[in-house]
């Protein structure tokens, strides 16, 4: 795209001065190191993140792998999608634990993919993230934090906005 | 004590690590389910019993440590193998890693398709788009990181591989990709692996009940 001299075509990219980003996961990652939200040097902190980071990837490509299928589909797909979900919830709930974060005290870059994905999943299938009192708690810590409290005070969050393209079944204002 | 590695009998999403703990010549159990339903019955019969914090397979067993996800244990190996870049290079292997994810989420996506020969030509139209911005970006190699291998070298050859055996001409169109696989397969601590039974047995890509086994 024009201006972004990337080393792929890709969206999203980020531009930091001299340092050019794509793949979400990679630009998640550069601001963690960047602003201090990582697990710290102890193996089994970074495992634990690492874990956590492609678990909650894990939630969102198959939310997004059923609301871009058409329509029959999406439909005929959705309960083996809430079967499964419910399973991988309860599982990740466990997992969660007290909190208040994925890292306990320590807010990390997986706690805002966790916040986001799960709020994705949320849209479409609110019951049964309702059912998992940990991630739900994680997630009300998580609008608590006061560097974001403008941002959530502004009800910008709460405006019907896409979540998904357009054109897909589900998009997240539908 | 030594690695366990447990995943299904084929290469999926395990392949990658088993390749680094050949590298590395450590001592490894290769715990290989094999495809079916009883090996599934079992597993599910046992999952919830290891101690494992999200039950799954793959799975690595490393004294006290139990990782699942495919990709924290390639990344838990390369820490503990020495298979990372310098900080300087995180960026460039973040990247390279999901790019290389993302080749292989799709080659998944349409291997298990129930309509994968409808999707076949505009999924080939795509790897071959994905496949020369990748050529470039790997450059004169001989490693995605240049000099050094570190662990995306074997997330990208054992990909990159499996989707050749779906679409061998488009990815040998990829010049710089072609001579990385060939760097690759030279490694001296894994020639004892390619030269086994094993290797030339063959195995699975993907499940045998997958549109594209690719065995």
């Amino acid at each position: 795209s024009s201006g972004i001299n990337a080393e792929w075509p890709l969206r999203p990219g980020l531009i930091d001065g001299d340092i050019k980003v794509t793949q979400s996961v990679a630009i998640a990652r550069y601001l963690a190191r960047k602003f201090g939200l990582v697990p710290g040097e102890l193996e089994r902190d970074i495992v634990r993140c690492e874990m956590a980071e492609q678990e909650i990837l894990d939630f969102h490509k198959a939310f997004a792998a059923l609301c871009y299928r058409p329509k029959e589909d999406f439909e005929e797909n959705k309960p083996s999608y809430h079967a499964n979900l419910d399973l991988k919830l309860a599982a990740f709930d466990k997992f969660v634990g007290e909190g208040p974060f994925i890292m306990g005290d320590k807010l990390t870059y997986v706690d805002f993919m966790v916040y986001e994905y799960m709020s994705q999943v949320r849209k479409l299938s609110p019951d049964n993230v309702a059912k998992v009192g940990n991630v739900v708690r994680l997630m009300e810590n998580f609008e608590k934090l006061p560097t974001l409290k403008k941002f959530f005070d502004s009800g910008e969050h709460q405006k019907e906005q896409f979540i998904n393209a357009p054109y897909a079944y589900f998009n997240g204002k539908n | 004590m030594t690695i366990t590695l447990c995943y299904w009998g084929v290469r999926g999403l395990g392949e990658p690590s088993r390749y680094i703990l050949r590298y590395s010549e450590t001592e490894w159990i290769d715990d290989a389910l094999v495809p079916g339903k009883e090996s599934y019955v079992a597993w599910l019969a046992k999952k919830h019993t290891m101690g494992l914090d999200l039950p799954n397979l793959p799975y690595l067993l490393d004294g006290d440590v139990k990782v699942t996800q495919s990709l924290a244990i390639v990344r838990y190996l390369a820490r503990k193998l020495g298979l990372v870049p310098e900080e300087a290079g995180l960026v460039r292997c973040d990247m390279a890693e999901q790019e290389i994810m993302d080749l292989r989420t799709a080659f998944g996506r349409l291997c298990y398709s129930p309509d994968f020969e409808e999707k076949k030509a505009a999924y080939l139209e795509n790897l071959d788009k994905k496949l020369e911005v990748f050529d470039r970006f790997l450059g004169a190699g001989p490693f995605l990181m240049g000099e050094k291998i570190t662990y995306v070298d074997f997330l990208a050859y054992e990909f990159i591989d499996q989707i050749k055996k779906l679409a061998p001409e488009n990815v040998g169109k990829a010049k710089n990709v072609s001579k990385f696989l060939e760097t690759f397969e030279k490694l001296p601590t894994l020639q004892k692996f390619f030269n086994s039974e094993e290797h030339k047995n063959g195995k699975y890509v993907n499940s045998p009940m997958s549109a594209f086994p690719g065995k």
